[in-house]
This record gives C-alpha cells, sequence and structure tokens, in this order.
C-alpha cells in the first residue's frame, strides 16, 4: 500500500487534547530530538520500499515534487513551483524551484527529476501508478514534461507521495548500493549514520532552502524490539516522540501526552476470497458484514478511539463531498443469519482466517471477530503467523479471510488502484465496477467529479462485499514535555522540520 | 593434543557446513517470500516476481545455494536486502553488544556461584545449605524479561543512574548499560552454575586427596578452595561452555528487554523479514563461534585434567 498521503486534519501534540495550541513564539533553534518506533527501515531509496519508517524517515532526507496540504483536498508545491496542464490533460508542465542544492552542494536540475520519476515508474513497488505517463523528459535545466496516455487528474498527488522523491541524477555519480549508504538529498536533514535495526542519525542540512527550517540541530529515529521497551524509553524521558504508537499502549500514557489524531489514514478490512468456498456466495460475505459487531470491536480494542467503518476508503483520503450508506455495514446478527440461512441449507459455514499473530491488536481483532462471527454460524478458524508469512498467505489467496490494514492511501483512487490490481488485496475479484470508478476519478475536472467516483467505488463494494472494512483507528502520537507546539497530521505525521525542543 | 584439536576443528567445519545447509533449506521451504514482505501486501504478482528476480530468487534453489557457499567460501556472506548493508558489516556492527553481555554475564555469574557454592558445600546439609540451593530453584524459574522488567522499574527508573535501554556510543556508556542486562543474564546463569559446583565440591570433599589434606592439618577453607575447588570447577567450565553457547540465543529477550543491539536480536528481525542473506551469515557466524567455544573448553579441560589428554 502507498504511505504517502495527504493531510486532512491538523492536531497538536505536546499540549494534550485534538486541538492545536501554540504559544505564538517561533521554535528556538537547535537541539536534537530523540523519536521512537518499533520498526527498522527498510531503505532509503525512496522507490524501492512502502514501509511507514523509510517512508517518514525519507521525508525528512528527499523532497518531492508537491507535498501533500493540510487540508485534504490539494497538494502544496515543494520542489515544483508550477504545475501546467495541455493538450486536453495528456501533458503536464513542471516547473521546478531555483535555487535548490543537494547535501553535496549540486544544484536541483531537471535531470534529477527525469532520473527520479523514471526510477519511480519503473519501480516493482508502486510503478504502476504511473503507467499512464509515456514520457518524461526535461526541458531546459528547470522544467520537465510529463506525457500522459491519458488525463491523471491525480498526477499531482502521486507526485506528491514519498516514493516518488527526488534524487541526485544517477545517485549523485554512485550505485544504488553506496547511494543506500551514503544517500543525498534535497530535504531538511542529511544522513549522518544507519546502524540497521538500532537508530539512523541526521543532521540539519544548512542549505535547505525553507528558510528557518529545520529548527533542530540533530534529529534520530531509534528501533526498539518492542512497544514495552520504547514506552519505557519515552517514561525514562530517553526518548521525545513515539510515532504511531498502538492505541492499547497509548493507554497507558497520561492524557497530556498524548495526541489522538482524526480522521484517521487506516482502514482496517478483511479481504476475502471470492475464488473459492462459501464465500463465493454474496450472501454469506454480507451475512459476514452483519454479524460483525463493530462498535464492540472499537469499544472493546481500541478503548473507543476509532470510528466504526462505512466503506473502503478511509476518511483521510475520502474527497470532501462524498455520501455513506452505513447499511452495509450495520450490526444486525438477525439479518446475518437470515443470509446465511439463504446461502447455505445447514446454516452454518467454516472458514479460515489468516492474520499476523506477532500483532497484538490483530491477534485480539481475530479472537473478537471469531466470537462474534461464531453467533451467527461463522466457524472461524484462526491461522496466526507471522507477519512475512501472513502477507504471503493472502497475496497467494491461500486463505478464506485474512486481516489486512490499508495505510495512508491519499488520495481516494489509490485504495482504488491498489484494489484493481490486486484483485481485491489476493481475493481474486475482477472488479470492472472498482476500475470504471477509478476511470472516472482520474478523468474528474474537480472535487465533485473525484466525490462522485469514490461514492460509486463504495456502491459497489458495499454491494459486493469483496472486502469488508471494520473500523478506522486513530493515530496516536506520544511527545515528551520537551517537545512544544508541534503540529500533527493525522495523515503525514508530524514535520519534523519545524520541530523545536527545549534544551 | 594436536591431533585432538585438529579433529575437533574438522568435526566443527563439519558441524557449520551442515547448519549451514540446514537453515538454507529451512528458509527456503518457509511460509512468505523477501519480496512480498518489501512491497507489502499491496504488491501485484508482477511486482513480486519483478523484485525476486532482481534479488536472485526466481533462480533454482540449487542455483542459489551453490552462489551461497561460494560466497562464504571466498568470506562474501552477501547483503541484507533491506539497505544493502553487507551482512558481515551487520554482523561486526551487532556482535559486539552481545559480547559485552555475555562478558557481563559471565563476570557476575561465575565468582557469584563460586561464593554461593562454596558456602553451601562448606555448610552442607545445613539450613543456610537447604535455603541456599531452594533459592537457586526459584532463580531457575524466573523468565528473564520478568527480571529485566523488575530491575527497570525498580533501579533505573526511580534512580536513573543506570539506562533503562540501549548501549551508548563510549565503553563508558556501554559499561553502563550493561549492568543491568549483565546481572538479568547472570541470574539465568547462577542457578546451574551452582549446583554443578556444589555437587563437585561436595563430591570433591569426599575423595581420598582431601582426606589426605585433612590428615597433614590443612584447614577446611584451605581444603575446600585449594584442594576441592580445582577439582570441582572441571564441569562447571563444560557447563559455562554450554551455557555461553546457549545464551548467544536465549540473550535474545535480555536484548530485547534493555533495547541491546547484538546478534540474536538481529537474527529475529531478520528472521521477520526473510532476510535469507542474514538469516544465514548470523547463524552461520553464531555456529563458527558456538563451535570456537566448545573447542576451547575441551581443550582448557585437556590443560587442566592430564585424564582428558589421555582420553
Amino acid at each position: 500500500m502507498v504511505v504517502a498521503g495527504l493531510a486532512s486534519t491538523v492536531v497538536a501534540i505536546g499540549c494534550g487534547g485534538s486541538s492545536p495550541a501554540t504559544t505564538g513564539q517561533p521554535p528556538e533553534r537547535g537541539g536534537r530530538l530523540v523519536v521512537g518506533d518499533t520498526a527498522d527501515m527498510q531503505s532509503f531509496v525512496p522507490w524501492n520500499t512502502v514501509d511507514l519508517p523509510s517512508s517518514y524517515i525519507a521525508s525528512q532526507v528527499f523532497d518531492t515534487l508537491f507535498v501533500p496540504g493540510r487540508n485534504g483536498n490539494g497538494v502544496r508545491p515543494a520542489l515544483a513551483t508550477a504545475y501546467t496542464l495541455s493538450d486536453g490533460g495528456k501533458t503536464a508542465r513542471i516547473t521546478l524551484r531555483r535555487g535548490v542544492r543537494f547535501h553535496n552542494g549540486a544544484s536541483l536540475t531537471s535531470r534529477d527529476v527525469v532520473f527520479s520519476l523514471k526510477a519511480f515508474k519503473k519501480s516493482p513497488a508502486l510503478g504502476t501508478f504511473f503507467a499512464a505517463i509515456r514520457r518524461i523528459e526535461a526541458e531546459g535545466p528547470d522544467a520537465v514534461v510529463l506525457t500522459l496516455s491519458e488525463p491523471q487528474s491525480d498526477l499531482q498527488a502521486l507526485l506528491a507521495q514519498r516514493p516518488a522523491s527526488i534524487l541526485p541524477a544517477d545517485y549523485g555519480g554512485m550505485t544504488a548500493k553506496q547511494f543506500e549508504r551514503k544517500p543525498i538529498g534535497t530535504g531538511p536533514f542529511r544522513v549522518v549514520s544507519r546502524r540497521a535495526g538500532v537508530e539512523v542519525r541526521l543532521a540539519r542540512n544548512d542549505r535547505y532552502w525553507r528558510k528557518g527550517r529545520p529548527v533542530l540541530n540533530a534529529l534520530t529515529f531509534k528501533v526498539f524490539g518492542n512497544v514495552n521497551a520504547m514506552s519505557t524509553a519515552m517514561r525514562a524521558g530517553t526518548l521525545d516522540v513515539i510515532d504511531r504508537l498502538p492505541l492499547s499502549a497509548a493507554a497507558s500514557f497520561s492524557a497530556a501526552k498524548v495526541t489522538y489524531a482524526r480522521p484517521s489514514p487506516q482502514v482496517v478490512a478483511l479481504a476475502v476470497n471470492g475464488r473459492r468456498g462459501p464465500l463465493a456466495d454474496v450472501r454469506v460475505r454480507q451475512a459476514i458484514s452483519h454479524g460483525i459487531d463493530r462498535k464492540a470491536l472499537v469499544d472493546g480494542l481500541l478503548d473507543g478511539r476509532g470510528v466504526v467503518a462505512d466503506g473502503l476508503v478511509q476518511p483521510a483520503g475520502r474527497p470532501a463531498g462524498t455520501t455513506r450508506d452505513a447499511a452495509p455495514y450495520r450490526y444486525d446478527p438477525a439479518l446475518a443469519k437470515r443470509l446465511l440461512a439463504q446461502a447455505v441449507p445447514s446454516g452454518h459455514v467454516s472458514l479460515s482466517y489468516v492474520f499476523d499473530s506477532s500483532n497484538a491488536t490483530a491477534s485480539a481483532l481475530a479472537q473478537a471477530l471469531q466470537a462474534s462471527l461464531r453467533k451467527v454460524g461463522v466457524d472461524v478458524r484462526l491461522k496466526g503467523l507471522d507477519s512475512a508469512a501472513a502477507v504471503g498467505a493472502i497475496v497467494s489467496g491461500k486463505f478464506d479471510l485474512g486481516q489486512l490494514q490499508p495505510t495512508v492511501d491519499y488520495p481516494a483512487v489509490t485504495v482504488m488502484r491498489g484494489f484493481i490490481a490486486l484483485g481485491g488485496y489476493g481475493g481474486g475479484w475482477k472488479a470492472d465496477q472498482a476500475q470504471q470508478a477509478q476511470d472516472a476519478y482520474s478523468a474528474a475536472g474537480d472535487a465533485a467529479g473525484q466525490a462522485k467516483a469514490v461514492d460509486a467505488f463504495e456502491r459497489y463494494v458495499g454491494s459486493t462485499m469483496p472486502m469488508i472494512a471494520l473500523y478506522y483507528p486513530d493515530q496516536a502520537y506520544v511527545s515528551s514535555r520537551r517537545v512544544a507546539d508541534v503540529l500533527v497530521d493525522s495523515v503525514t505525521g508530524y514535520d519534523a522540520s519545524q520541530i523545536g525542543v527545549a534544551r | 593434543m594436536r591431533s585432538a584439536v585438529t579433529r575437533r576443528l574438522a568435526g566443527g567445519l563439519a558441524l557449520v557446513l551442515a547448519v549451514m545447509t540446514l537453515v538454507f533449506i529451512i528458509l527456503q521451504a518457509a511460509p512468505g517470500d523477501p519480496a512480498s514482505v518489501i512491497l507489502g501486501p499491496g504488491a501485484t504478482a508482477e511486482s513480486v516476481a519483478k523484485l525476486d528476480a532482481q534479488l536472485g530468487l526466481d533462480r533454482s534453489v540449487l542455483a542459489q545455494y551453490a552462489d551461497y557457499v561460494g560466497g562464504v567460501v571466498t568470506g562474501d556472506l552477501g547483503d541484507s536486502y533491506y539497505g544493502s548493508q553487507s551482512v558481515t558489516g551487520l554482523i561486526g556492527d551487532r556482535l559486539p553488544a552481545t559480547a559485552w553481555l555475555l562478558a557481563a554475564g559471565l563476570l557476575i555469574s561465575v565468582p557469584l556461584s563460586c561464593a554461593i557454592a562454596l558456602l553451601s558445600a562448606h555448610r552442607r546439609g545445613t539450613l543456610l545449605d537447604r535455603g541456599l540451593r531452594a533459592v537457586t530453584v526459584v532463580a531457575l524459574a524466573i523468565p528473564s524479561f520478568w527480571l529485566g522488567l523488575l530491575l527497570v522499574l525498580t533501579i533505573a527508573l526511580p534512580t536513573e543512574a543506570l539506562p533503562v535501554g540501549g548501549f551508548g556510543d563510549t565503553a563508558p556508556e556501554h559499561f553502563k548499560s550493561i549492568i543491568l542486562p549483565g546481572v538479568t543474564l547472570a541470574a539465568s546463569l547462577v542457578p546451574v552454575q551452582v549446583r554443578v559446583l556444589r555437587a563437585g565440591l561436595v563430591q570433591a570433599l569426599k575423595s581420598e586427596y582431601v582426606a589426605a589434606a585433612r590428615s597433614r592439618g590443612v584447614g577446611s577453607v584451605r581444603v575446600l578452595v585449594d584442594h576441592a575447588l580445582p577439582n570441582a570447577s572441571l564441569p562447571l567450565l563444560t557447563i559455562v561452555a554450554v551455557q555461553l553457547s546457549y545464551a548467544l540465543f536465549a540473550g535474545v529477550v535480555i536484548e530485547q528487554t534493555f533495547q541491546l543491539p547484538g546478534i540474536g536480536s538481529a537474527l529475529i528481525e531478520a528472521v521477520g523479514e526473510r532476510d535469507y542473506p542474514v538469516v544465514t551469515g548470523i547463524t552461520l557466524a553464531l555456529a563458527v563461534v558456538i563451535v570456537l567455544i566448545s573447542t576451547v573448553s575441551e581443550l582448557l579441560q585437556m590443560a587442566l585434567d592430564p585424564r582428558m589428554r589421555l582420553a
């Protein structure tokens, strides 16, 4: 799934609650911030991976042409200063910001952008999102022209995604492997060192093109083996920020230190294998959806820190003006039993359920679903696997139901693209209606058109249930008292370049 | 002696080769492949196939194995799939923390075990002896993660005298960071060491040479320390070697509790990510270390006990 996203709601951490609060004073320059995570980054080359730590750390080292806006409905310029369409939307011309320098002092040119976008397009991870781009060419040193096979209204948003980061052409004269060890970008921080599985140390980029940024002198990302160790480090004062702490652990911190960001960029959903067994019958899928008490899940598993799902596109990815039909997701055990009885004479089905057993929340959810669905006649056989094996089982279609947590998809079209490209995330679905919705989204000239396309997609999902959305979990951010007045974006997290710490 | 060393090393080499092959086979058979992990559940089959080709995983298992063995022979353990770090570099990066942990565990446990065992043997059959033995049994049942957390909550957090985790950057920081993990590891080593050493001491105290020493008027403490302890220590040497080998893997719990960037944690992470070169590389390195520990232990025993040389 895509890991870069567009902001929608901005909240503040370091001050408690979910409303912005600032002192009005510019943060003091200097200092070092330590951020904790339980996962290590996979790669510095942005188009190689889609994991969240890589995405977040890369966003401190590299820039993109555009960045997600804070209102969820647009993008803001970054390395690009202008974007113009011609030829009926099939040609996009991007003008580059002047005076931008890489960490090694070299100037940013169109050659770097052409290299980076071509590499992104060729990447196994997300290259398919650029399928409509036929040619990427430089037009002088300060402009790039993209020629498309068809108009793509979300092109700017895709260019704001982290894998579309701009690297120096030909890796600045290095091989990809050498670059991985000594990455160079135009971002607010430069890489000092990386110890796999331990930490990544960054230092201020004094040549950064945004005036007054970054505020910090140094930024360190520490990797922890488990949530408990990370929480203990925060209590001991050796950590300043925990990014997206599991909600169960966040509850143990005082409210003043935790911010719950909403709307959520995540949707927790069940992948449904429609290629075999009783799940090929839509009534069984609908029975499962109606047999799940989503509110009980949110209250029980998330301590109320989440929202019951009413569609597959998570709230933070929805264009303004979308409408929702919650009926397909309503908890109605009597209806679930009737639907199941209509589909299966015995009124009972037995299904396997694949989940990541190394994830405590996923394990708890699996048990809760098993108990909930048993009441309506669905016998769920839990198949807990380690993370890699669970992903492998779902991707290869060796499951009946599987748990997924697509993260930070912006815009909504990436959910649709992912759904279509993956046949409903491993479920083997032929999604003609989803394809039509995606085409309509790409061709839409405005937000209203995009909203209509998303509505059409959700109608298809709601009536067919190729995936079963459960809930949208809030994002928990924990900060130490040294960190003040930090704006947190519910999708992209916090902007480290503007954070200051008390020294 | 030299032929014995040669025999041990040849056996060790065969063992290392067997471990390497077994790990390679197990990884191939394990569900979940690296490309799927790297690309996530959002990857298409084409993307996975493309990345498999880039990583060389589309080749036959035999070709991959031959390539790997060829690399090992030339000292190249390959690169991690994540971040392109060389496996040898990663091992070199993560081994020091584990070495510090093991050293701290031994430096704390062996003297403590000797003291407890000597006291227990000296006062064998008394209430003190029974109490000490009971304590070692209880200590044996304490899980390392629980004790580690207890030490963090009762010592590190309230006093702030010792770090709650991490390894630091300098030798003094390493030293401070390793005290609590060392105590935790020692707590799991001491019970077995005490029981083995006490049993050896009690046996030695019944021997004729001890009776002879006593008849010469040697004091009971000197009999215990100078006569019984050297002979009773030989089984302890064997046990410590076994414990060290075991702690290389079992220490991962302590590493994770105290955030020590050790080799065990690296192995667990690599298994989770299906980072084949790192898993095989670390396993190979650990197998070599275990063979070396075992060989050194046996050589020491030969040096200390003439009967071993004759055997």
